[in-house]
């Protein structure tokens, strides 16, 4: 097996009551990169994230994390392992306030014994405040993290799941709801989180993905279509045929 | 040293009022202060989790019937139920129950187990909302019917009476009844202290994410199913421990207080008081109990109707309960921001 890649699934199948969500997925994603999954509805984006988050168990396959086969096992060890999962929806904890859902994040012991004897050290203070800083909420973080707006939400999610140093950051359709100010500041977010992490996205908006994307796969109905840059990929015809040119028509 | 009024102030008006209550007034009262107890326990896994417990009388009953054995033992070498039922010698699991220090460990731990035997088959499949309301519910009435149908272990439906003793002291005295009131109002501090330092740490933090997203908390890495075993099973201890002072207090415990009905008026206490408040839900046990009495004395025909139209009023009105409609109305008042 190769070692430059971060993540690979190998020969990946999900089964939902007989409808292939996927069906045998191969795909690898090499250290630092910035890779965008498209694809039309239903073409299984969202499962590979939920397959390799620990989501759903796949039926048949193997994915690899770091040379560790991951496949099956419970989302808090996946967590622990270092892969982080912004979710589509912004889904942070309304009643704590935008420190503490930090703090929740950050903690690195998950244990109970240490949630109730163990304070949170003071390297991880700062940590949390320099990721306030980069994802701009510095200024708010004793209110409570329900008021915020939705774009803020997602940039809170972000910083939850990169505060926790990953080495794997999948995030789930960032721009969606956004708007256009709110797009431009997260895509340059991810830009600068990708120096430093692999980042997988799932995204839907072509403008978007035309300003983040170096490389790209292409899903369609549980499989892989095709890979390469933005350019190449949107001059492919079978690409064309299943997914652009849908998307010209809507 | 500002924060810590409240509860010095409610500590001394507690502990000063054999001053000023009647005996039968403190008596009572000092059974409200172990439903207060019980609601502390219930706003653990209701208020701060967001699981609701609707079996938490059984916990409460399971430590009110082990110190009712050791008070029964106390008063008669065989109980008199068994002597009915025709057993000569004292069962072997109701032996270690003449001493003191096992009734009360038993009182803790049995309903610690009944709770990590329940909790841990239905937090692992991922069983929750009202789903476990349902099945807690279930519980209580499996309680019930087995300790009615084992009449010759546990007194069947009388359950546990006739019991005149504690420390050679006579249940029936005015000093013993002022004592163990005391001993009550010890044990509600210690309680709530225990509690508030348990909500005030991270695990309480990470009890609200867990009730306010629960797959968030496990894609940060956290296994809420072990967390919410340990909040379960420490929810269900301390029930057990108010039941273990309930029964000194009250010289009795029955099927009946460990069925649907109490438990359910478990959760209405801090329905009312305000959940995810620790105030709030002693507030809520000590009034209700106290409405309870009120109105079954003054209009035995009708107290159910107050009852149940002082529980719709505060569900309709203020649906965060009393604390929260004073967290939410007088925010300016710094008194009551205080005991808030």
């Amino acid at each position: 097996m190769t070692t430059d890649n971060i993540l690979e699934l190998k020969e990946v199948t999900v089964n939902f009551d007989g409808f292939k969500a996927l069906n045998k997925v191969n795909l690898a994603v090499k250290y630092g990169e910035l890779r965008v999954l498209i694809g039309p509805n239903g073409a299984g984006k969202t499962t590979i994230f939920d397959a390799v988050s620990g989501k759903v168990r796949p039926e048949k396959g193997e994915i690899f994390f770091r040379d560790n086969n991951i496949a099956g096992q419970a989302e808090n060890k996946i967590a622990n392992l270092g892969i982080a999962r912004k979710f589509q929806t912004p889904t942070i904890f309304d009643n704590l306030t935008i420190f503490e859902n930090m703090e929740l994040a950050a903690v690195k012991n998950k244990g109970v014994f240490n949630a109730l004897c163990v304070s949170i050290s003071s390297e991880e203070i700062e940590r949390i405040h320099q990721m306030l800083e980069t994802v701009g909420l510095e200024k708010k973080y004793t209110e409570r993290a329900g008021v915020l707006a939705h774009g803020e939400k997602q940039w809170l999610e972000i910083g939850m799941s990169m505060v926790r140093k990953p080495a794997l950051l999948l995030v789930d359709e960032p721009a969606a709801g956004m708007t256009g100010r709110e797009r431009d500041k997260t895509g340059e977010l991810l830009k600068s989180i990708a120096r430093l992490r692999t980042v997988l996205v799932v995204e839907h908006d072509m403008e978007f993905i035309r300003k983040i994307a170096e490389k790209v796969t292409v899903l369609h109905e549980g499989s892989v279509l095709c890979e390469g840059t933005m350019a190449e990929v949107q001059n492919n015809p079978v690409v064309i045929d299943v997914y652009l040119g849908r998307t010209e028509e809507g | 040293m500002k924060k810590w009024m409240p509860f010095i102030i409610t500590a001394v008006i507690l502990l000063a009022a054999p001053v000023f209550l009647s005996d039968f007034r403190l008596n009572l009262m000092g059974k409200y202060l172990t439903f207060a107890i019980v609601a502390l326990s219930i706003d653990l896994i209701w208020g701060y989790t967001g699981i609701l417990s609707l079996g938490h009388a059984v916990f409460f009953g399971l430590g009110a019937y082990c110190m009712g054995a050791y008070l029964k033992l106390q008063t008669e070498a065989l109980p008199d139920f068994m002597l009915w039922c025709g057993l000569t010698e004292l069962p072997w699991f109701w032996v270690p129950f003449q001493y003191f220090g096992f009734a009360l460990l038993m009182a803790i731990l049995l309903p610690v187990m009944v709770a990590i035997l329940i909790g841990l088959p239905t937090f692992r499949v991922g069983i929750k909302g009202v789903y476990f309301s349902i099945l807690t519910q279930a519980l209580a009435l499996v309680f019930v019917i087995l300790f009615i149908g084992q009449q010759m272990y546990t007194g069947g439906t009388n359950g546990i009476t006739n019991l005149q003793h504690i420390f050679g002291h006579s249940l029936g005295d005015v000093s013993t009844m002022r004592w163990l009131y005391l001993a009550t109002v010890v044990l509600l501090g210690l309680c709530y202290l225990f509690s508030r330092w348990l909500v005030n740490s991270r695990l309480g933090r990470i009890l609200v994410a867990i009730r306010d997203g629960e797959n968030r908390a496990k894609f940060l890495g956290y296994s809420p199913q072990n967390i919410k075993l340990l909040i379960f099973s420490v929810s269900a201890g301390l029930a057990g421990l108010a039941g273990a002072f309930f029964i000194p207090q009250v010289g009795i415990i029955s099927p009946s207080m460990l069925g649907i009905l109490p438990s359910v008026e478990i959760a209405v206490w801090v329905a009312v008081g305000g959940r995810g408040t620790l105030s709030g839900a002693i507030l809520g046990a000590i009034l209700i109990s106290a409405a309870k009495s009120f109105f079954s004395e003054y209009f035995p025909g009708a107290w159910l109707y107050f009852y149940g139209g002082l529980f719709i009023i505060v569900v309709l009105m203020f649906p965060q309960g009393l604390m929260g409609f004073i967290r939410k109305y007088a925010p300016r008042l710094q008194l009551i921001r205080l005991w808030s």
